[in-house]
């Protein structure tokens, strides 16, 4: 609209209450995570299956904002589970976790499309992270939005203002900041 | 997309190593000494680290093979330079495995000795691998990654 150029671009909030789809063979990290999702007012879909997870996705009861999933499933691991979730035009926040930490394993996963990695063990401050980087993850998607202009208003807003790229840059170094910060 | 990659994967580990707590503030610090002009300051710093301790490991295990008695002010002199030198780089849990290790020494708990040195080198293992994991990830990303930029 005319006349309401704010300097912001005006982003949804991400939901501050997640579903979290959550894959593991592992008893005790499903735990682990349910409890944390609750301490966080997250709720934690819980699947100690691959396929289970795909029904979940598939049947569309419930609004999935992030996938947590170890990469060693025994059906389906996680790089299949990426490229499943391409194939079928799922575009969810996702995060890998696992033990492996080798440069090509996690290469991988980010290339397919994680947005993040837990490496296993966890810490007991693995969820204070959560924030900083699915905001990004939202701020970029939006942005990407604007730009194949789904959301033309928006896109206005930002010729007006000039300053929405650095406004997606200030995203990244505020990530790295607050993770500094925490330590 | 790459660049943004890169920086995700740092944070990915990074994270671990803190949520770990294998890492202090310390490493932090020295991060914030890493620049332009001094790029691969922070693995300098710890590689001279690995080079030092690795040497007062060989001395405290060939110290606590002579057992008859041991000496517990030899191995609490050498723990001391040990804890000194893992401190300079931030190794939290190796440094909490050390001060174990002098509490034994100074109650003259052989046993105690012997068994938190295992366990110190499993600790001090385990960081470095994930260390050397962390250095490989930022010099592939390139100078700017690891760079603290709090300022």
């Amino acid at each position: 609209m005319a006349g309401t150029s704010s300097s912001e671009i005006d982003i949804p909030e991400f939901p501050s209450s997640l579903n979290v789809l959550v894959i593991d063979t592992d008893s005790g990290v499903l735990e682990y995570m349910e409890k944390s999702c609750k301490e966080k007012s997250h709720k934690a879909v819980i699947c100690f299956e691959s396929s289970m997870a795909v029904e979940v996705l598939r049947k569309e009861e419930i609004e999935i904002h992030m996938i947590v999933m170890e990469l060693n499933m025994p059906m389906m691991n996680g790089f299949e589970f990426l490229q499943f979730l391409d194939e079928e035009g799922f575009d969810i926040a996702f995060v890998m976790m696992s033990d492996d930490f080798t440069l090509s394993t996690m290469t991988k996963a980010f290339q397919l499309g994680a947005i993040f990695y837990f490496i296993k063990p966890f810490g007991d401050r693995l969820l204070d992270l959560w924030p900083p980087f699915l905001k990004h993850y939202y701020d970029r998607r939006h942005l990407e939005d604007d730009e194949t202009g789904d959301g033309e208003a928006k896109a206005d807003e930002d010729d007006e203002t000039g300053d929405g790229e650095a406004k997606a840059d200030d995203t990244l170094h505020k990530k790295d900041d607050t993770f500094h910060k925490k330590d | 997309m790459d660049r943004n990659q890169s920086r995700r994967q740092i944070a990915a580990m990074k994270q671990s190593l803190f949520d770990q707590g294998l890492l202090d503030e310390q490493f932090i610090q020295l991060e914030e000494l890493q620049d332009d002009a001094n790029p691969n300051f922070v693995e300098e710093i710890v590689t001279l680290h690995y080079r030092d301790s690795s040497r007062l490991i060989s001395s405290i295990d060939q110290a606590l093979k002579e057992r008859n008695p041991l000496d517990f002010n030899k191995l609490d002199t050498l723990m001391h330079q040990f804890k000194g030198s893992s401190s300079s780089i931030g190794a939290k849990k190796v440094k909490a495995e050390c001060n174990l290790f002098r509490e034994y020494c100074r109650a003259g708990n052989a046993e105690g000795c012997m068994r938190s040195f295992q366990q110190l080198k499993k600790e001090y293992a385990a960081l470095r691998k994930k260390l050397e994991a962390y250095f490989q990830l930022a010099r592939q990303a390139g100078p700017q990654e690891t760079a603290c930029r709090s300022k």
